[in-house]
């Protein structure tokens, strides 16, 4: 993914059939082509290149290319499934499909895990979650007394920690957000269901192809 | 739970839980004319850590899909203060500011100006978290109004008058 064809004298990302993309996710084809139309405003903000670079997606998430926000780097890491530092098409649409009010709720735990898993141990450790913690805290120029830190990652880790060993694991993670499904709220986007009307702004140069049996 | 709500002309008994306050309150304005009945639902949900971390601006993919520049219409704080205190402040702010108090339920405050503005009438709605004992994370949202009025009334009188030393 990422090579060119000259379409007009244009250059177009190439991408994957948006057919085969839609039986893949939750989204129709015409929801993937204007997906697509969506993708190729982000990648092409910074450098023209049909890829969406760490930058650009900052630039299209906070409209500031320079913006630091741990939780952004995150979803970032994740989007770019191939690690390569750049997120190609396919990513982009496989990695929204998560958020879709329809995905399965098993993809959502997956994915959640990892977003918290930032050394990628196979575990969310408590000095991660207190990291994450302080960020937010950063972020929304708050602080809060170390003690009442603690006493926060006390609460949560007695919630979800079954076994008590200071980190939790997959099956544990499982089990808690199961219990308490409000914690995935962040991994549905409802609006995902309609993109095509909620966000018409993009679709104007949507092309579908209608096939012609 | 000692509480200055049920001081207030409380209209019917409040049943008590481990989490949950229910009342039924009546408020009257100036004139003695009833103004608001609704129903508060006491204790703001506990947050635990990954509650307060989904909080970020971060994962709100949103920005990706409009084109709009991220106003500022959403402020945080925190207020090292009973959620019972948090409540009344607010609303003797608002009745100040004549800003309707429309809904409460449960972390969940609603103000509305009267008046209409160029963008609407203005729409803030409060959620408020226990993070711990009496320290609460309050997140106030702009839904209709302008950014300079809801950010003078955040700075100028709700903050100032929620916040202290956490």
């Amino acid at each position: 993914m990422g090579c060119f064809y000259s379409t007009e004298g244009l250059r177009v990302p190439s991408r994957e059939d948006p057919r085969k993309l839609a039986s893949q996710t939750s989204f129709s084809v015409s929801e993937v082509e204007a997906l697509f139309e969506l993708f190729k405003s982000i990648s092409s903000s910074v450098v023209d290149d049909g890829l969406i670079s760490k930058e650009e997606f900052l630039l299209a998430m906070f409209k500031n290319k320079r913006k630091k926000n741990l939780f952004a780097n995150r979803i970032f890491s994740l989007f770019d499934v191939k690690h390569k530092g750049v997120i190609d098409f396919g990513d982009f649409v496989r990695s929204l499909d998560v958020f879709h009010p329809k995905a399965p709720f098993e993809d959502k735990i997956n994915f959640s895990f990892k977003l918290y898993d930032l050394d990628g141990t196979g575990f969310i450790e408590r000095h991660e979650v207190k990291l994450m913690l302080v960020a937010l805290l950063r972020e929304s120029e708050l602080r809060l007394a170390d003690e009442t830190l603690e006493m926060i990652l006390d609460n949560t880790f007695l919630d979800a920690d079954a076994n008590r060993d200071g980190k939790i694991d997959k099956s544990e993670w499982r089990a808690y957000v199961t219990k308490n499904p409000s914690l995935l709220k962040i991994m549905t986007l409802p609006y995902l269901r309609d993109i095509t009307t909620t966000f018409p702004s993009f679709v104007f140069n949507s092309q579908v192809e209608e096939e012609i049996t | 739970m000692e509480n200055s709500w049920f001081k207030k002309g409380l209209v019917s008994q409040p049943r008590k839980t481990d989490k949950l306050v229910f009342a039924s309150l009546e408020i009257h304005g100036s004139l003695g004319e009833k103004i608001n009945d609704f129903k508060y639902l006491g204790k703001p949900d506990n947050l635990n850590a990954f509650d307060i971390i989904s909080l970020s601006p971060g994962f709100d993919l949103s920005g990706l899909f409009s084109d709009d520049v991220i106003e500022k219409d959403r402020v945080r704080f925190m207020s090292k203060q009973s959620f019972g205190n948090i409540i009344l402040k607010l609303e003797e702010i608002a009745k100040g500011l004549m800003l309707k108090v429309v809904k409460i339920d449960g972390g969940l405050l609603q103000m509305e100006g009267l008046k209409d503005g160029k963008n609407g009438v203005l729409d803030i709605k409060f959620e408020i978290f226990e993070i711990a004992t009496d320290v609460h994370f309050i997140e106030a949202k702009r839904f209709g109004g302008d950014n300079v009025g809801f950010l003078k009334i955040l700075n100028e009188h709700i903050r100032p008058a929620l916040m202290g030393v956490v």
